[in-house]
């Protein structure tokens, strides 16, 4: 139990003499929903790719519940779920046979739980996959993704084109009533930070292949705080300067000695534009 | 179930801290009475789509607290008066507002006595509307 | 030459100095044509040479061009694109798909004439004997036909196979009246039986298909026959055969590279240069630079029954370990399945009806290319495998190069120094052959394994579905 399920270790990722992912570690718990936040080009979706098992990093290594992530074995990939960027369907298949196709690779793929699933998000299962449109599509690869009630899941902007009510959606489906008792960990990298901020309990910025914060996002918003100090000084506590030095804004953790207590606190779209500023 | 909880996401107050001060608001307030049933985790999670562990969390303090209590069968229920009277006053629970007003008047430049005096007459207004 | 097949070889297209507008753009899909060009000029110039250095280099350019070809169409993205900037999609998708049901329908009724002329020479050689193997080897030929088509579910084409029996007898008896009538005479019962069994639901399921109207012929009929058709499917998709996609996902495009295999036919042997031997023939300087070449026809071949991400990551899912023979043995079957019978069908064809062998002869013939042919083809598989793993087209290029140029060096090398002589004739297709080419597709294959294993997948999957780059970089 206390290993953490998902985690990575000094991750480095170099993709046309570009280092994508420069010594990244993570560490997530079990039972976690982490928030992968960060600009476009940040390196989460090589992240995530590292993660699952797609991609080989050129340094270090990514575990999923104890199994290297480039080895994995069948017990761990009966209960992952990925969702990726791309729908990446079969074009000529309708949603159902999508269903037998995928469904009969698992051993807990629940067809009832996978009809329920896209009712509720509203997904019509008789087109072909190359006739729906791209909120649909990512709808079914949602679908697919959750129908074998998978413990660990990894998604890469699973709702970037759906509208808020199917979005809503998509996120009571994620914590509904499950079969197995261990919990599920969940990472989902998202935009939609209005979104992420009602579900995760941990968030982790990136920022050019760096996580720049991690922690738990009660955690943050209750110690965080944004302060603006006079002159190029350093507030103690100061984690992070935000902006040129001369503005003088720091974001400091008060849980450190001697940190000031005032200052404003922010939510996620706050912290996201500060830490990206 | 007549509570009415408004759960603020983007709030910089974390979301298990609102559900806190909301139930505990509410229980000072006597808008919900000992022995009556708050919503389940699950149901309380799928209504306002959060996590339910943040839910959970809410309420764990709250039980720690002793301001709720776990029934078999029916979930968390308000414990009874008796028990918690004495840990949550009224006017703990006003503190937080009073604070943000101080902060305004030490930007406004005001004195304590001044903002002290501007207190007591917003309250003086507010009992005289309450009562014609 | 080899500098259009560099560019394209890639597996990217981008070539931002390159010009993509106007008559002379270099898009992959003008470098087709080109190499079209190039060849069908160079096998001119093969056919009508008179010096053997000239006609050797003559043939190399025709088959590098092939070859080149055959890389492009590799690379190419999005055959769509080329299909549409070329053609009116539109207007000819359903001629399309009737030429190709065509093209196996005529396949067929060709291998059928081969055999049943087989047949009939089975009659006249064995009188006593009851023609079974020739009766076994048409409906092994049905059979084979049903199974293609149930993999690619065109079932608009298995009811003219069915077909294809009575009405290749009646016209075999038109032209030849005298040894069919005599075969029939002589057949067993049973035959008799099978075939107006085959008449009759051939002739039941064509009149059904005639009732029921239909958009186009290749629709897939509900009712009983459907049902079967859906059970059909179903077993087969169950035992794995249903290739899902190819490493481009077109079959049109494995087709397609079979098809420039099937060109070699008639350059198959131009002087003493063959590209397919026989067993017991001998083995000459130009063995590398055969399979070589087939190697480079085979790239755009390549088929893995498990190329998607979502099959990889679930259980039992190829990753990693197992992904580079998954590769070879894909690619391998459907090279089974397509090419060596279709190839076996022309050439029997050939042979039967422009030389005077009897059907007997043709098939010992067959059956000595076959054991040749699998090793080739395994060891030209498994060098393909490895080279589209290695990913570095500059290596690509060079090994290729390499084999490509091996008679001229091997050439040069004996004519230099009498010791090197040997290296003129390496003995003969046999024994000991085997052996070491068996070993060779060993070895090729665990290092195709491994290089397999720590490909970049998301980057190999991006590549070939031409999706839309992730916002990464």
């Amino acid at each position: 139990m206390n290993e953490p399920i998902i985690s990575a270790h000094a991750v480095q990722h170099v993709y046309q003499r570009k280092t994508v992912l420069n010594q990244i570690s993570l560490d997530v718990p079990e039972g976690a929903v982490l928030g992968l936040v960060g600009r476009n080009g940040a390196g989460k979706s090589t992240l995530l790719r590292n993660l699952v098992g797609l991609t080989v990093p050129d340094k270090g290594f990514c575990k999923l519940d104890g199994c290297l992530s480039t080895d994995l074995s069948d017990s761990v990939r009966e209960r992952l779920g990925y969702v990726a960027q791309t729908p990446d369907l079969f074009d000529w298949l309708t949603g159902d046979a999508h269903f037998e196709r995928i469904g009969s690779l698992y051993a807990r793929w629940d067809q009832a739980h996978a009809y329920a699933l896209a009712a509720q998000l509203d997904l019509p299962l008789h087109t072909k996959a190359k006739d729906l449109s791209l909120g649909d599509q990512q709808k079914l690869s949602v679908v697919l993704a959750l129908g074998h009630d998978p413990d660990i899941l990894i998604l890469d902007e699973p709702v970037a084109s759906l509208d808020p009510m199917t979005r809503r959606a998509f996120m009571r489906a994620l914590f509904e009533q499950r079969g197995s008792e261990s919990p599920r960990t969940v990472i989902i990298s998202s935009h939609l930070l209005t979104d992420l901020e009602r579900v995760v309990t941990h968030v982790a910025f990136m920022r050019e292949g760096r996580i720049q914060l991690m922690d738990e996002w009660d955690a943050l918003t209750e110690h965080l705080r944004l302060v603006q100090v006079k002159g190029a000084e350093t507030p103690l506590g100061g984690i992070f300067q935000s902006r040129q030095p001369e503005h003088g804004r720091w974001l400091v953790d008060t849980r450190l000695p001697g940190a000031p207590f005032d200052g404003r606190a922010l939510n996620l779209d706050d912290l996201f534009l500060e830490l990206n500023a | 179930m007549h509570m009415i909880f408004s759960i603020a996401p983007s709030d910089p107050t974390p979301i298990y801290r609102q559900i806190v001060d909301q139930v505990r608001r509410q229980i000072a307030g006597g808008v919900i009475v000992p022995g009556q049933e708050l919503p389940s985790v699950r149901a309380m999670a799928q209504q306002h789509t959060i996590n339910p562990m943040t839910v959970s969390k809410a309420y764990s303090l709250l039980e720690a607290e002793g301001l709720l209590e776990r029934r078999r069968g029916m979930g968390m229920v308000v414990a009874n008066h008796s028990e918690q009277s004495d840990k949550v006053q009224p006017q703990d629970l006003l503190r937080p507002s009073l604070k943000a007003a101080a902060q305004q008047a030490r930007q406004l430049g005001l004195t304590a006595q001044a903002a002290l005096a501007q207190f007591e007459e917003c309250l003086k207004k507010t009992h005289q509307e309450e009562t014609p | 030459m080899k500098a259009g097949a560099r560019r394209v070889s890639g597996l990217t297209t981008e070539s931002p100095a390159v010009p993509t507008k106007g008559r002379w753009r270099r898009t992959p899909e003008a470098l087709v044509w080109m190499w079209l060009l190039v060849f069908m000029i160079t096998l001119l110039c093969a056919i009508f040479s008179y010096s053997a250095p000239a006609e050797f280099a003559f043939l190399l350019c025709t088959l590098s061009s092939l070859a080149a070809v055959c890389v492009t169409h590799a690379g190419l993205r999005d055959v769509h694109t080329f299909v549409k900037r070329v053609v009116p999609v539109h207007q000819v998708s359903q001629r399309m798909h009737d030429m190709a049901h065509g093209w196996w329908v005529t396949g067929l009724l060709l291998g059928l004439a081969t055999l049943m002329g087989a047949w009939v020479s089975f009659l006249a050689a064995f009188d006593s004997h009851p023609s079974e193997l020739g009766v076994v080897l048409l409906l092994a030929l049905v059979w084979h036909a049903v199974w293609v088509c149930a993999v690619y579910a065109w079932w608009g084409v298995a009811h003219p196979a069915h077909l294809a029996v009575p009405l290749l007898g009646g016209l075999l008896t038109v032209f030849w009246p005298g040894p069919v009538l005599g075969a029939w005479q002589h057949a067993p019962l049973w035959v008799w039986l099978l075939a107006a069994a085959y008449g009759l639901g051939a002739g039941v399921w064509q009149l059904r298909r005639q009732l029921t109207p239909t958009r186009s012929a290749l629709t897939w009929l509900p009712g009983p026959g459907g049902r079967l058709d859906a059970w059909a499917r179903r077993l087969v998709a169950r035992a794995g055969f249903i290739e899902q996609g190819d490493l481009a996902r077109r079959p049109w495009s494995a087709i397609f590279g079979l098809g420039v295999t099937f060109a070699l036919l008639p350059i198959q042997q131009i002087g003493s240069i063959r590209m397919l031997e026989p067993w017991g023939s001998e083995i000459t300087y130009y063995e590398l630079w055969r399979i070589g070449f087939l190697c480079l026809f085979l790239l755009p071949v390549l088929r893995s029954s498990q190329w998607h991400w979502r099959y990889w990551l679930s259980p039992g899912g190829q990753m990693r370990r197992q992904l580079g023979l998954n590769l070879i043995t894909s690619t391998l079957r459907f090279v089974a399945m397509w090419f060596c019978p279709g190839w076996a069908m022309f050439y029997g064809a050939k042979q039967f009806f422009f030389s005077d062998q009897s059907g007997l002869q043709i098939l010992t013939h067959l059956a000595l290319y076959l054991p040749v042919m699998a090793v080739d083809f395994w060891v030209a598989t498994a060098l393909a495998v490895c080279l589209m793993g290695a990913f570095k087209t500059w290596w690509r290029l060079l090994f290729t190069c390499v084999l490509l140029f091996s008679p001229v060096v091997l050439i040069g090398m004996t004519q230099v120094d009498n010791r090197w002589a040997w290296l003129q004739h390496w003995g003969h297709r046999q024994g000991v052959w085997l052996i070491v080419m068996t070993l060779v597709a060993l070895m090729l294959t665990i290092l195709a394994q491994r290089i397999w294993r720590k490909a970049d997948l998301a980057q190999v999957w991006r590549e070939y579905e031409a999706k839309t780059q992730t916002l990464q970089g």
